[in-house]
């Protein structure tokens, strides 16, 4: 995507959005960001020179893989080339069904989505797309039957391929035991013995609350510790916030304020998308109240671009721009030299677009150049500003309301909700939709999960 | 699982206790018209401890032990209730009998204009029940309760007790006959409050329920226009006197709720009152949060939009997106608990959940005064409770009949634990005799007074007037604070572990019956 640091891509996210009402034939790339992972553009980008590269572990995981072997580029790219298939599809039929733009002005998003009689389209993807890419994901070199001699498979004779992701020592039973004895029934736990012992309750909560006021920067490990054995209701905002080293800031709040400028002033069919999934997931008798909040950080959290910055930071930690820069350019000149398709969604709006809005000369060519082509602009349509849609990177899935329901319980102002949100998400949910090879992703989190049910209850494999 | 109550005492029969008598071939078995020889083996309804165990008849052998209660006691209980919602289906679960008649009941759950028809004509036995105390309405209708807490509040300046908080209701004004006193009450406040802010009043008419005619308003002008339009227009109910239907209370509105999602909502909470003198409260730890479907907002201009200022149920189903079985407008006292415990501290939610007992009681205590006590009454109450945005509750109102009807399957669950739970302290069958325990299943013992009290013309004459001032204080002070069972602790809102709760119950019981076989 865009090379540019953050700054600038702001700068010129509002600069093109100003321009946008000038010219609103500027069409808004449909990068389809959602699962994209290293080891796609590895797999796809095979003119740019190939990586090696060692994944790093992340430190929470390095107790699972002391000496992590290297994994190798397993085949992804018939996975991201159906996923990109897919969620196009999926796009253009939530366009039509719905009838909006990807980005439009707050006349076209006016009218109540769900009001409309016959809308089966309120999502772009859920947990069965999911399962079915993931039937398609094979497993790496080191964990494939055969590759090491010294593996010893832990599990019936035909593991599923998403069982070779996972190092053998993972499911062992002593192993588990004794990294998560924190969870033995022995010991008791907030949240679940607190609500009916009251003298534990009022323990947990004397001694977290000493932790948390012992000193003006209490230490990470104290507070992970204790987080392991569960924050009483009443210290679990401020510790959150401590561990996620998340603080109300005027930064922050100015960032949250920009964002919901933004979505007023420049709605999109996500922000439609992840509204009907807020109505269609999270409103049930415990969530009902917290409705126009969710309404607003899910909004947020979709349409907040340092997300993607922030999880490509984190989870791929040497991916140069250059890899970026090929796919894009791929994409570019496909956009450009066959204006007409329709089968593309990207097209489809600007074509939409431009038809809507001849009569308009633009004034102004400074939405800048093409990533890598330089291509000049003149006063005709023109994609000029590629720009990941949606911004975060997050595809609006089924259910993604879930996510941030249960922290309304938690913060009452929306910005700190948001924070701790954008947070967790870049640090740990995002695991869950990334088709990867690195760990604690998503193969890796199913492997893991099949592997214990089958340790569990060897039966549970004729159905796998 | 521990056996069923009849199996053991099947067992007990078998293996040598020998009856003295056998049930129902006494004299007054065959008045009653013989005995049916199978019901006593008749299984009963539901086999679980928490909602059955205590519906079984005492056995024979306890009979004998209180032989003069046994010959009063029916031997099935039956049941009378024109209701056919919870109630009619938790009293079915208890595997009591419905009857039809008026005066040959064990239990009546009557309606209040039932008990207003019949009341006075019946004369009930030792062990019958019902559901209302005769002048209930000194609680429930909104200026009686507001003249009842005055005069408490003048007793206890009078004797000189400035402890007991009695400022839990906002200042309210019956209108027309304290319509003087509301003006300058009104001309007091908006001079006292700063320029810029308004000050809200509410209307309620007096008698009546869900919300009603009820209406805000800042300007005088406001009231005094429509008051005048509404004796001509509004139709008078026949049995009540011509000018009862223009009452109403007019009292200063909270304008600065509590919000959760930034929605006002009140609390539903349920109170059972055994005997008022001497005065037996429980209050049950369950209850409901009523959320209005709109953001709540200062705004003068949405005055008149009741659907964003009253949270009755009736007022919120006219709300056009109201769905009751897709979105559900309640939350359980729990989860407001838990979410206020993450907002602020817990000894200050801690204090809150604490007045609001404390609001229960003392409302309780002024009306006890004037309550006509009767032996054979109990009352299932609805606090109306809001509270604001500094944690202090507000009584809005109390409720004799409160809605057992339920919306969802939670709502259903937690009126029907409710009431069973309700039962069981009622004792229809003797199970738990003498004992008061403090916990039976979801409803906590809050206060009860040992010693009734001597009222006499409405003051307390327990204190002889003869005695010095402090020492008659001092009384008057045990006499209302005595009974506590823990002020400053209130289980509202916290779990209710109602299966260990009855399973003591039973376990006493048992080890109470296996006491007095072994002194035999």
């Amino acid at each position: 995507m865009s090379s540019h640091p953050q700054d600038e891509v702001q700068s010129q996210n509002q600069k093109v959005f100003t321009v946008k009402r000038r010219l609103p034939s500027l069409v808004a790339q449909v990068n389809l960001p959602g699962l994209f992972t290293t080891d796609v553009q590895l797999g796809v980008a095979d003119k740019c020179p190939s990586l090696r590269k060692q994944l790093a572990v992340p430190e929470e995981l390095a107790d699972f893989f002391p000496h992590p072997p290297h994994l190798g580029p397993p085949a992804l790219v018939d996975v991201h080339s159906q996923y990109v298939s897919h969620i196009s599809k999926r796009l253009d039929r939530v366009k039509r069904q719905l009838g909006l733009p990807l980005v439009g002005t707050p006349e076209d998003f006016q009218r109540d989505m769900l009001e409309g009689e016959g809308i089966t389209e309120t999502f772009v993807y859920d947990c069965e797309d999911l399962r079915r890419l993931l039937r398609h994901v094979t497993p790496p070199t080191a964990y494939a039957p055969g590759s090491d001699p010294t593996v010893r498979v832990p599990c019936v004779d035909t593991p599923s391929p998403l069982e070779l992701w996972v190092p053998p020592h993972c499911v062992d039973p002593s192993f588990l035991v004794t990294r998560f004895k924190e969870l033995s029934p022995d010991s008791r736990q907030v949240g679940l013995d607190d609500t009916v012992l009251g003298w534990f309750s009022e323990k947990s909560f004397r001694q977290t609350r000493r932790l948390v006021a012992s000193s003006s920067r209490p230490s990470l490990s104290a507070l992970l510790d204790a987080a392991k054995r569960g924050i009483p209701s009443s210290l679990r905002p401020r510790v959150w916030g401590l561990i996620l080293g998340v603080s109300q800031s005027a930064a922050s709040e100015k960032h949250w304020q920009g964002l919901t400028d933004k979505i007023a002033n420049q709605p999109g069919l996500v922000d439609v998308l992840v509204r009907m999934d807020v109505r269609l997931s999270c409103l049930d008798e415990h969530h009902f109240v917290f409705e126009t909040t969710l309404d607003g950080i899910m909004c947020a959290l979709v349409r907040d671009e340092t997300i993607r910055d922030r999880i490509r930071e984190r989870h791929s930690r040497s991916v140069t721009e250059t890899l970026d820069t090929c796919q894009m350019s791929d994409q570019l000149k496909a956009l450009r030299d066959h204006p007409d398709q329709s089968d593309h969604p990207w097209v489809l709006s600007a074509t939409a677009m431009g038809t809507r809005q001849q009569e308009e000369r633009p004034e102004s060519d400074g939405e800048g150049d093409g990533e890598g082509e330089g291509d000049g602009e003149g006063d005709t349509f023109k994609a000029t500003r590629l720009l990941p849609y949606p911004e975060s990177g997050i595809v609006p899935f089924k259910g993604i309301a879930l996510y941030g329901a249960p922290l309304c319980f938690l913060y009452e102002q929306e910005s700190a909700c948001f924070s701790v949100l954008k947070e967790l998400y870049v640090r740990y949910f995002s695991r869950l939709h990334r088709l990867s090879s690195e760990y604690g992703a998503l193969p890796m989190l199913c492997g893991v999960f099949l592997s214990l049910l089958k340790a569990a209850d060897p039966d549970i494999s004729i159905y796998t | 699982m521990p056996p069923k109550h009849g199996e053991r005492e099947r067992e007990r029969g078998k293996t040598g206790g020998t009856p003295k008598r056998e049930r129902g071939d006494g004299p007054r078995d065959r008045e009653r018209g013989g005995r049916d020889r199978d019901s006593g083996h008749r299984a009963r309804s539901g086999s679980r401890l928490d909602d059955t165990s205590h519906s079984r008849r005492a056995p024979s052998k306890e009979r004998e032990r209180q032989p003069s209660k046994d010959k009063e006691r029916p031997r099935m209980i039956t049941f009378r209730t024109g209701f056919r919602n919870t109630i009619y289906q938790v009293l079915l679960q208890r595997g009591w009998k419905e009857t039809d008649s008026n005066t040959d009941f064990d239990f009546n759950w009557a309606g209040v204009e039932w008990v207003r028809e019949h009341y006075d004509h019946l004369h009930m036995k030792e062990h019958q029940r019902i559901n209302h105390f005769r002048n209930h309405y000194e609680l429930t209708r909104k200026d009686n309760l507001e003249k009842n807490i005055k005069q408490m509040r003048r007793l206890m300046t009078k004797e000189g007790i400035h402890n007991i908080d009695l400022g839990f209701t906002p200042g309210t004004y019956t209108l027309p006959v304290e319509y003087s006193l509301f003006t300058e009450e009104y001309r007091r406040v908006n001079e006292a409050s700063a320029p810029g802010e308004t000050v809200t009043w509410i209307m309620k008419p007096i008698g009546s329920a869900q919300g009603k005619g009820i209406f805000l308003f800042h300007k005088l002008s406001d009231v005094a226009h429509w008051r005048k339009a509404k004796k001509q227009t509004t139709p008078s109910r026949e049995d009540e006197p011509e000018d009862q239907v223009h009452t109403y209370v007019c009292q200063r509105y909270l304008d600065r709720p509590f919000l959760v999602g930034q929605k006002k909502f009140d609390l539903r909470l349920y109170a059972l009152v055994t005997s008022y003198n001497p005065l037996k409260v429980y209050v049950n730890r369950s209850g409901f949060c009523r959320f209005t479907f709109q953001r709540y907002s200062h705004d003068i201009d949405n005055i008149d939009d009741t659907g964003m200022h009253l949270t009755n149920v009736a007022i919120q189903k006219k709300e056009d997106d109201y769905d009751p079985s897709e979105l559900g407008s309640k939350w359980g006292l729990d989860e407001l608990r838990q979410y206020m415990n993450t907002r602020y501290s817990r000894p200050s939610v801690d204090q809150c959940y604490a007045l609001i007992n404390q609001l229960i009681v003392r409302s309780l205590q002024s009306v006890a005064r004037v309550a006509i006590q009767d032996k054979h009454c109990f009352e299932l109450y609805g606090f109306d409770v809001l509270i604001d945005e500094d944690l202090k509750p507000w009584l809005i109102e109390v409720n004799a009949s409160p809605s057992l009807t339920s919306d969802t399957a939670s709502d259903d669950r937690l009126k029907k634990t409710m009431l069973h739970d309700m039962l069981t302290i009622l004792d229809m069958d003797g199970i738990l005799g003498d004992t008061t325990p403090t916990q039976v299943g979801s409803w906590d013992l809050v206060y009860e007074q040992t010693q009734p009290i001597q009222y006499s013309a409405g003051h307390f004459q327990t204190a002889d007037r003869r005695m010095a001032a402090p020492q008659r204080k001092k009384i008057i002070e045990r006499v209302i604070n005595g009974g506590w069972i823990n002020k400053n602790t209130s289980y509202l809102g916290c779990f209710s572990d109602r299966a260990r709760s009855l399973g003591d119950l039973q376990r006493q019981r048992e080890r109470d019956r296996a006491a007095a076989d072994s002194d035999k």
